[in-house]
């Protein structure tokens, strides 16, 4: 009884073990892990990306049943290209081009790519923040959300891979398919465009007082 | 999640960055979140049903790689047999072909009886076996000197062993060119 239990102990014990030691695995040794059929390490993977992708792509789109099909698009190429994974770069540099390339394929097989926003405000606020502060955020963030769905659509892609991803400007231009002096150009004129969309400050207090009244 | 390698590193980008991490985020619909892990749920048990095999991989290609090669040279030995059989031989041609004489003449001796029987006639199928218990050719010593041969040949047609007196005649013809036959 008591080397049954000893057994069960040490077995949950390594169990736990190696799922703490998966905690701190890199995301493509996670992968190749996940290629040798360890579904455990996909999923420690995927909580990893999963919110910045869905926000990347629903901030891309700007609608949101076309980015949620384009999320599941681009986790099942992930998923099939498993066996082909190498990990000759970052993961994330690998999830993005597949998420960009996503895109442009849903762009061309839908040329009337709609500007239509149906993105929902974020519904919950941080409850340790004051009032006060919690409203002012939400409000530049309201003024952010909207000044980047205006971007045009190679200058919101690069500042959503600046900004979601955290990329750097060789792996943003890698992935857009542009060289490096492009892939600043744009991330420079979208940046400057949404200091300044933030900098104005009233637009979004006055269209937010027209819908309350 | 953030590069070291910043692209434009300076205070207002940073500060655009945390704004934009700031506050609520929009998290992925749980529905999704379920969905995409089913489907690599389900892809990952697809490769474990296969992963049985991958440690007996090597051994199975050996297996059928050495079977492949064994069954080639199996082959191969059968058709050097076949090259050096009697059939093939150029020594040996002479042989076959007055054996091959022979059996047609038997042949055709099997027909007449055939023929005999057909007709009703059973005396024939008791002469048929008297002849094939009997000697149809010539042995050793009758063939020591083509005098004795040609004796041999003519009790042989005497018998009623035509066919086989005509080979025995091949035969000594073919073992005494200078020998000639008296009309």
């Amino acid at each position: 009884m008591l080397c049954a239990t000893h057994r069960l102990l040490s077995q949950v014990g390594r169990v736990a073990y190696s799922v703490g030691m998966m905690d701190s695995l890199e995301d493509s040794a996670l992968m190749l892990r996940y290629r040798d059929g360890d579904i455990a390490a996909f999923r420690i993977l995927y909580e990893r990306h999963n919110d910045s992708l869905y926000r990347y792509l629903l901030r891309l789109c700007k609608h949101r049943d076309t980015a949620e099909d384009l999320y599941q698009e681009v986790w099942s190429k992930i998923i099939k290209a498993r066996q082909r994974y190498r990990p000759t770069a970052k993961f994330t540099t690998f999830l993005y081009r597949v998420a960009h390339n996503c895109f442009i394929d849903h762009i061309r097989r839908n040329k009337r790519h709609s500007n239509e926003i149906s993105i929902d405000p974020d519904d919950s606020a941080s409850p340790t923040a004051e009032p006060e502060q919690v409203a002012e955020t939400l409000f530049a963030r309201e003024r952010l959300d909207r000044a980047l769905a205006e971007l045009p659509y190679e200058q919101r892609n690069v500042v959503l891979l600046f900004l979601e991803a955290g990329l750097s400007l060789d792996k943003i231009a890698g992935i857009t398919g542009v060289n490096r002096e492009t892939a600043k150009s744009r991330l420079r004129y979208a940046t400057s465009k949404l200091k300044a969309a933030l900098s104005q400050g009233p637009p979004a207090n006055k269209h937010r007082n027209e819908n309350s009244s | 999640m953030t590069d070291n390698n910043n692209p434009v590193p300076d205070a207002d980008n940073e500060a655009l960055r945390a704004l934009y991490r700031s506050g609520p985020q929009t998290r992925v619909p749980p529905r999704l979140d379920q969905s995409v892990l089913r489907i690599a749920s389900k892809e990952a048990r697809g490769n474990t049903a296969l992963r049985w095999f991958l440690p007996w991989r090597r051994p199975a290609v050996f297996i059928v790689t050495a079977g492949l090669s064994l069954a080639i040279v199996i082959e191969m030995s059968e058709m050097a047999v076949f090259e050096r059989s009697p059939l093939a031989a150029g020594d040996t041609q002479q042989e076959f072909a007055t054996e091959a004489v022979e059996s047609l003449a038997r042949m055709r001796q099997l027909g007449e009886t055939a023929r005999h029987l057909a007709l009703g006639e059973d005396s024939a199928v008791s002469q048929f076996t008297i002849k094939t218990q009997e000697a149809t050719f010539c042995n050793d010593d009758q063939i020591e000197t083509p005098e004795s041969w040609l004796k041999c040949i003519a009790q042989l047609r005497t018998r009623g062993f035509q066919a086989d007196a005509d080979a025995e005649t091949s035969r000594l013809l073919s073992a005494h060119p200078d020998f000639t036959l008296a009309e």
